[in-house]
């Protein structure tokens, strides 16, 4: 289950002037991505896979869209919902691997159950561990993959998010990428 | 493992060795690195992983492809090979098209690719006009407008649905 302390060290390297929004606004988009991500996974039960740009799309319309929260820049809202739909994914694989084990000491939703192969579940989880010393080195990085990743953002939109030039983000992905795929490799 | 304290160079070099060409690339590097062994070791080995499909790729396709095969029809050729190029990473798309980063295998260069919207490949008006953008653009010879190299349709999957694509030099 999502703890309110993982919610403050994740949220530990956005900027001060940042926190305030993150801290009211992270929970909400991540109750709102897990619940986008159930209802698609039950009607396509089939196929393990999600399509985190169209997720992240349709949380902004519900939320934005519809007025459920007041948010001044679209930017913001995306670079938050990439580090949701970033928790998202891990927490559904922390909680399968527990039930695989058979440690599950509380009912699970059914729709909830199998949303990753287990093996995409632990590959998942060791990303999240890489993606956590690549964010002790280079901060930026990290939110670069988030919003690459787990956002579906494309060079263009990750550069709007984090407010440097498409040419830096192309370089610093190109690196992350590169950093990542050889951590996971080893 | 990498020496984080010359980050900023190691990845400048990357980013500069990425431009060229294959074979220009080891060259490069060595030059650059100018007898600077653990400097060199460290390119070479990220350059090889950003080379290569690894497993943060893998992860991407298994956890969110969205292939032909897939309900919303949004597919991904990242990591296919047409004809004789090589797909790589999407740059980026609009009502019309898709534009991916891509190598020429065979003369070994980076290309981009423009695919037409799978959702729009059945329609006749939508193949013309987007064959149509490629023939006025391939007439043109500008630094700041891309040189047409090819064009052509191909076969997707077993839906054959044909798909006009353009390749271009970046």
């Amino acid at each position: 289950m999502h703890q309110q302390g993982d919610i403050t060290s994740l949220l530990s390297d956005f900027t001060h002037g940042e926190r305030d929004l993150l801290d009211e606004l992270f929970p909400r988009v991540y109750d709102e991505l897990r619940q986008i991500a159930s209802r698609r996974l039950r009607h396509e039960r089939s196929d393990h896979t999600l399509n985190t740009t169209a997720l992240v799309h349709e949380a902004w319309l519900e939320m934005a869209g519809f007025g459920r929260i007041e948010i001044e820049s679209r930017a913001h809202f995306f670079a938050i919902a990439a580090r949701a739909m970033r928790r998202v994914l891990v927490d559904y694989a922390v909680r399968q691997k527990a039930l695989k084990r058979g440690g599950g000491d509380r009912k699970v939703p059914l729709e909830e159950v199998q949303i990753l192969a287990d093996e995409d579940g632990e590959d998942l989880l060791s990303l999240d561990a890489a993606l956590e010393r690549l964010g002790a080195i280079k901060e930026r990085h990290a939110r670069i993959v988030e919003c690459r990743f787990f956002g579906g953002m494309s060079i263009e939109e990750t550069a709007e998010v984090i407010g440097v030039s498409p040419a830096t983000i192309k370089r610093e992905w190109s690196m992350a990428r590169a950093w990542l795929n050889r951590e996971l490799s080893s | 493992m990498t020496a984080f304290g010359r980050w900023e160079e190691i990845e400048h070099l990357i980013s500069a060795a990425i431009e060229l060409g294959k074979d220009e690339r080891s060259g490069f590097v060595q030059h650059a690195c100018d007898g600077d062994a653990e400097l060199y070791r460290e390119v070479s080995s990220l350059l090889g992983a950003h080379e290569e499909s690894g497993p943060l790729d893998h992860l991407a396709n298994e956890l969110f492809n969205t292939d032909s095969s897939h309900s919303r029809g949004v597919h991904s050729m990242s990591g296919r090979t047409v004809g004789h190029y090589g797909v790589l990473e999407r740059l980026g798309g609009g009502g019309m098209g898709v534009v991916y980063e891509a190598r020429d295998l065979r003369l070994d260069r980076p290309v981009a690719l423009k695919f037409l919207t799978p959702g729009l490949s059945a329609d006749p008006d939508a193949k013309e006009r987007f064959l149509i953008e490629a023939q006025s653009a391939a007439v043109l010879d500008h630094p700041n407008i891309c040189t047409i190299y090819e064009v052509g349709e191909l076969t997707t999957g077993s839906s054959s649905s044909p798909c006009p694509d353009i390749r271009a030099r970046r």
